[in-house]
């Protein structure tokens, strides 16, 4: 097994045989793991309502092996875009959004057609891993 | 600078009155009700501080400047400008489960939270993340 660390789950089923057993322990993984993007995602909705020129995106995939990655991005027209977390509803809802997501990423940048400064919040659920 | 508020020992003093100590040079007065919140707010600037420089500590392109209560009675906080590597955008990263925490420690910590993207006179865009811890009585009469 220690020959696996780190190692996908679909790798380690090719290597061990387990594809028989492997439909049923894939289908929960990916629940639990489409759950988690579900609740990140209402989340940033919530979040970014309010906001001028905000978009949340979530690109649905079905492999429960694989990485999730999500976003959401604001924009303005004065070359400044920011977020805040300012009162204690949104910390409550930003402390949970950390405990659901794997990782984040704050990016900003232009946008090359628009010339736009884009403000954009990247986060990630992990796929199995071993 | 965070180590101004180190506690000086002293037997008999509540870790309060150690503080208050410190900072002032002489003992809390008995109708000082206005420290004990303050002396509050000095502990969760240091914490803060100190969540803040773990967070940032590896990176080269970053600025990060503390805004420290001075007077005794202004807010405080802290803030970090990332800036481009090369022709690509701006990137702070939390990738691991220990930088999300720490994030999370900050967020606990702080009244306020903000992260921005700015253009700069060169066209490129930097991030900007910047914190602040209210005074408590901000806003309200002292007499």
């Amino acid at each position: 097994m220690s020959n696996f660390c780190g190692t996908d789950v679909e790798t380690f089923i090719r290597y061990t045989g387990l594809a028989d057993r492997s439909n049923q322990v894939f289908q929960n993984i990916d629940a639990e793991k489409m759950e988690r993007c579900h609740k990140a995602t209402e989340i940033l909705k919530k979040s970014f309502d309010s906001l001028k020129n905000a978009a949340v995106f979530f690109d649905e995939t079905k492999n429960a092996t694989k990485n999730q990655r999500g976003m959401a991005f604001v924009m303005t027209d004065y070359g400044y875009s920011s977020f805040r977390i300012d009162n204690p509803e949104k910390q409550k809802e930003a402390l949970k959004f950390l405990e659901i997501v794997d990782a984040i990423a704050i990016v900003s940048e232009k946008d090359p057609d628009t010339k736009e400064t884009v403000l954009t919040l990247d986060w990630r659920v992990d796929g199995v891993r071993f | 600078m965070v180590s101004d508020f180190d506690e000086v020992f002293s037997e008999g003093m509540t870790a309060e009155e150690r503080l208050y100590n410190a900072i002032f040079g002489k003992p809390i007065p008995e109708w000082e009700g206005y420290a004990i919140p303050r002396i509050e707010k000095f502990r969760r600037f240091q914490k803060a501080s100190e969540v803040f420089n773990r967070l940032f500590q590896n990176s080269s392109t970053v600025n990060k400047f503390f805004y420290k209560p001075e007077p005794f009675q202004d807010a405080c906080g802290g803030s970090v400008r990332i800036y481009p590597e090369g022709d690509c955008e701006s990137l702070a990263v939390f990738e691991n489960r220990e930088a999300l925490s720490e994030l999370s420690e900050l967020i606990k910590l702080v009244d306020e939270l903000e992260v921005s993207a700015e253009e700069m006179l060169d066209g490129s865009t930097s991030i900007e993340i910047s914190w602040y811890i209210k005074d408590p009585f901000e806003g309200k009469p002292e007499s």
